[in-house]
């Protein structure tokens, strides 16, 4: 009787395992889906306008170029209002940022420890905008499936100030919805609303509107003029580049 | 009581009338001397005793933290000017002179930090544009939300002044507010706020109202008592042992230094409006005798010998339920218990003793007219 039921025990505990990993396995290919829509493209050009919107509802917008390559290269140079206009940052492999203010004709790196400070006034911080897939970054759970979205909960793999986002992932076409962002107290204190529009073959981030819930300061970031696959250089995003 | 203290006090009043009223006047002219040295407290650590913990988390906040009352220099104009800035840290320098600021932040210090990691040290740039732009590093960071308005016509110097003595935080008030006065300009507004000029303008308010209030009142006292009594003279003899009182009173918080506060400011008042019984039970008393018997002498002892139980047993059970705040948690209630004591003992006195005597040479002096 006894052998029967140790058998029984591990068939179980076997089965629970093999579920767990059947879990843990779909919610890392989740997200390497997401990550596969948000990064299909080989490269990517586009208007970036960056709308402001503070807790009275006055709104101050920004302009900029944006230019992309892969999952790591990125330049993103401010067009507008005029005081900000030539301002650039390059976002390059292995966390390195670079920061260059024409007015002072230098560039200059930036340092690891503001990153995760808010980017020129939106609320987006630095590593926010970093291009980086999210399955690099965090390690993912499936917590539920409702609707049409599968809802993730990813944590951070290296330091961060949030101690967990909560996401939303389309399940249609695996793109983010909603990401729900959470402080190390556990306290939700940003979200970002995304919508995607079919651009070609490519599903194109046209608008995220990040809500920081603290300040009750929202940032809306709409994409356009967005065009793919332009063949861009390794040579577009170099710091010599980044200064012309 | 008429025995032990009434029929004594009429011997000495009626035999040495002007040795009583040479008494008060030394008394007065001392404590006249004592007024000078009243000092005024609004600072809310100084009402807790000294081993308090409140007080004692105070004393440590000066002592290891620079201290916890809040400067603020608020600065109009447009925050990105190079002139508005390079004025920030020329006022903050000039804070920090003061032993009590050890240190000041504002948005210029932020620019000027930026600049220097920019490479071209840590100074304010001369051109607008590169402000402008070390803005965009600035900007949306939560500090900044405490340093500068959202339109950027507004910025803060912010500081803490670690000294809760009056006399410093008077001269650091006045020497800033000189500042400020001096260096506006028609591009930038300067104003000095915070605690330590809040404090100062509650003390000179203190003091003002003080002597306003109590000035107002023995007006009004004088003008009611004249008018039941359709005696001018009485509305002032009404009034002489209170105003005496009053000095005694403000002698003795000087000499003693017991602070001018937000309690013991209403005791000259109140002390005006309870003893002021004292003196129309004794006038009353006085009028309604020398008319009955038209004897000075014989009226001053009715008098006392009828109205002085009376007032003494009225200033023993006011000054007792007063002196019940001696337990209280707050000096300024404990002192504001001892004043209206002291207080309603010596209207009392000036009631049983200043005033007859003051009635005596007054009216004997009539009839010998």
């Amino acid at each position: 009787m006894k052998p029967k039921i140790l058998t029984a025990s591990l068939m179980i505990l076997s089965l629970a395992a093999v579920e767990k990993c059947v879990v843990a396995q779909d919610a890392s290919t989740i997200l390497d889906k997401m990550d596969h829509v948000l990064y299909a493209p080989e490269d990517m050009t586009g208007t970036n306008t960056i709308i402001l919107i503070d807790k009275n509802g006055k709104q101050e917008t920004r302009e900029a170029y944006i230019k992309q390559k892969g999952t790591d290269k990125r330049i993103m140079r401010f067009t507008a209002p005029a005081s900000q206009a030539g301002i650039a940052v390059l976002a390059l492999p292995n966390d390195v940022m670079y920061l260059y203010l024409p007015a002072f004709g230098k560039e200059r790196r930036i340092s690891s420890s503001v990153k995760n400070q808010n980017f020129a006034g939106t609320d987006f911080t630095y590593d926010d905008m970093e291009p980086k897939p999210f399955s690099e970054k965090y390690t993912s759970k499936l917590i539920k499936t409702e609707g049409n979205v599968f809802v993730l909960e990813l944590v951070p793999k290296g330091n961060s100030d949030y101690s967990k986002i909560i996401v939303q992932i389309n399940k249609t076409n695996y793109y983010p919805e909603l990401m729900e962002y959470f402080d190390r107290g556990n306290t939700k204190i940003k979200e970002a609303k995304y919508v995607f529009k079919k651009v070609g073959n490519y599903w194109n981030t046209a608008e995220i509107e990040m809500t920081d819930l603290k300040k009750n300061h929202k940032t809306k970031m709409l994409m356009s003029d967005v065009q793919y696959d332009n063949g861009l250089s390794d040579e577009e995003f170099t710091v010599r580049k980044l200064k012309q | 009581m008429n025995r032990v203290i009434l029929k004594p006090l009429i011997k000495l009043l009626l035999k040495h009338p002007r040795n009583v009223l040479v008494v008060w006047s030394i008394l007065l002219l001392i404590s006249i001397g004592g007024i000078f040295l009243i000092r005024t407290s609004v600072n809310i650590t100084e009402y807790f005793k000294k081993d308090n913990p409140t007080r004692i988390a105070e004393d440590v906040m000066q002592r290891k933290f620079g201290g916890s009352l809040p400067v603020f220099v608020e600065f109009e104009g447009d925050i990105q000017e190079p002139e508005v800035l390079k004025m920030m840290i020329r006022t903050e320098t000039f804070m920090k002179q003061d032993p009590n600021i050890t240190s000041a932040q504002s948005v210029a210090d932020l620019v000027e930090e930026m600049n220097d990691a920019m490479g071209e040290g840590k100074k304010i740039p001369d051109e607008k544009a590169k402000i402008e732009q070390l803005w965009f590093l600035l900007d949306g960071q939560d500090i900044m939300q405490q340093l500068v308005s959202d339109d950027l016509d507004r910025g803060i110097i912010q500081s803490k002044f670690a000294s809760i003595e009056t006399e410093e935080i008077d001269a650091f008030t006045n020497k800033m507010n000189q500042f400020v006065r001096e260096n506006s300009t028609d591009q930038y507004k300067i104003n000095f706020t915070g605690i330590p000029p809040l404090y100062v303008k509650l003390n000179d308010s203190m003091v003002k109202s003080q002597y306003s209030s109590l000035f107002i009142a023995i007006i009004m006292v004088l003008f009611v008592i004249a008018m039941i009594m359709r005696s001018f003279s009485n509305g002032v003899y009404a009034i002489i042992p209170i105003i005496a009182t009053i000095v005694l009173l403000l002698g003795f918080m000087g000499y003693t230094g017991t602070s001018l506060d937000i309690a013991t400011v209403l005791v000259g008042s109140i002390a005006l409006g309870i003893g002021i019984d004292y003196s129309i039970h004794i006038i009353t008393g006085f009028n309604t005798h020398i008319n009955n018997h038209g004897n000075i002498e014989n009226a001053i002892e009715t008098t006392i010998l009828t109205k002085g139980k009376a007032v003494i047993i009225n200033v023993a059970s006011v000054a007792a339920g007063f002196l019940v705040l001696l337990f209280a948690q707050l000096l300024p209630i404990v002192n504001f218990g001892l004043l209206i004591a002291i207080s309603m003992i010596g209207s009392g006195l000036g009631a049983l003793t200043l005033l007859p005597a003051l009635l005596l040479q007054t009216n004997r002096k009539r009839s010998k007219q």
